[in-house]
């Protein structure tokens, strides 16, 4: 019975220690640890550390861009509630003009991921590219499906 | 006490009622077969695992399929991300909900 204990402590302690282990070995490039989102490009896409290092490049240039983005879309979609609100059941020039200019920043949002997706895309072998744009393209063609996507 | 004492001693006692306690006791004692029954089969599933564990060389064995079933698990164990997926788009993704993050 004793033995039996010594075994067990040395078999569960032995998987901890080989699964923390390989796992962490698995993982391996030091930019996933600061970049962790684009972990689904190594492990789904399998890139290499050269392609994912590129990748990795260009998005961190995207990023500041998305960001301004990101303000200028909640700004204008303030702008439209003040002027939907104000609006009172007309749709007045000052609606109007939010209206367009919210549709402006939309148009922006998707040339600005679109065109970053085909220059990640561009570092990827015609397969990888062709996996990568098949499941990322008709979220930035259709940007609230985004908001479907999150909620799955 | 002479012979006759003895048997007639005999005769009255074996003429005794059985006592008033003897159906509780073998209740006791049928319950406490039924509870040996019941644990019989953890026990011979115990004895199972531990017999291995006997030769040392087994034992070892075991241990080593557990760190090989680690290094195989660590290798193809999905990501803790839920939706590695869902993550990378919505880093990329201008959205509203980014810039309320980014401005709390």
């Amino acid at each position: 019975m004793n033995r039996f204990i010594v075994f067990l402590i040395a078999g569960v302690l032995g998987f901890i220690v080989a699964f923390s282990l390989t796992r962490s070995i698995h993982r391996a490039p030091a930019l996933l640890n600061t970049m962790p989102e684009l972990e689904w490009l190594r492990n789904e896409l399998k890139l290499d550390d050269a392609q994912l290092a590129k990748a990795a490049e260009l998005h961190k240039t995207y990023l500041p861009r998305c960001e301004t983005l990101c303000a200028r879309i909640l700004e204008v979609r303030q702008t439209v509630e003040a002027a939907a609100t104000g609006a009172r059941g007309k749709l007045t020039p000052e609606l109007t003009a939010a209206l367009d200019a919210q549709a402006r920043v939309h148009v922006e949002c998707q040339k600005a991921m679109i065109g970053h997706l085909y220059e990640t895309a561009a570092v990827m072998t015609p397969e990888q590219a062709e996996r990568y744009l098949k499941a990322t393209l008709p979220y930035a063609i259709n940007l609230s499906s985004y908001q479907n996507l999150r909620a799955h | 006490m002479n012979d006759s004492e003895f048997d007639n001693f005999l005769r009255r006692e074996s003429a005794v009622k059985p006592l008033a306690e003897a159906p509780f006791r073998r209740a006791v004692w049928e319950r406490i077969e039924a509870e040996s029954a019941k644990a019989s089969w953890y026990e011979a599933l115990l004895a199972r695992l531990i017999r291995p564990t006997a030769r040392p060389a087994a034992g070892a064995a075991c241990v080593l399929l557990t760190i090989l079933a680690g290094v195989w698990l660590g290798r193809v164990a999905p990501s803790p991300a839920a939706d590695a997926r869902a993550t990378y788009l919505a880093s990329i993704t201008p959205a509203a909900d980014h810039a309320l993050l980014h401005h709390r």
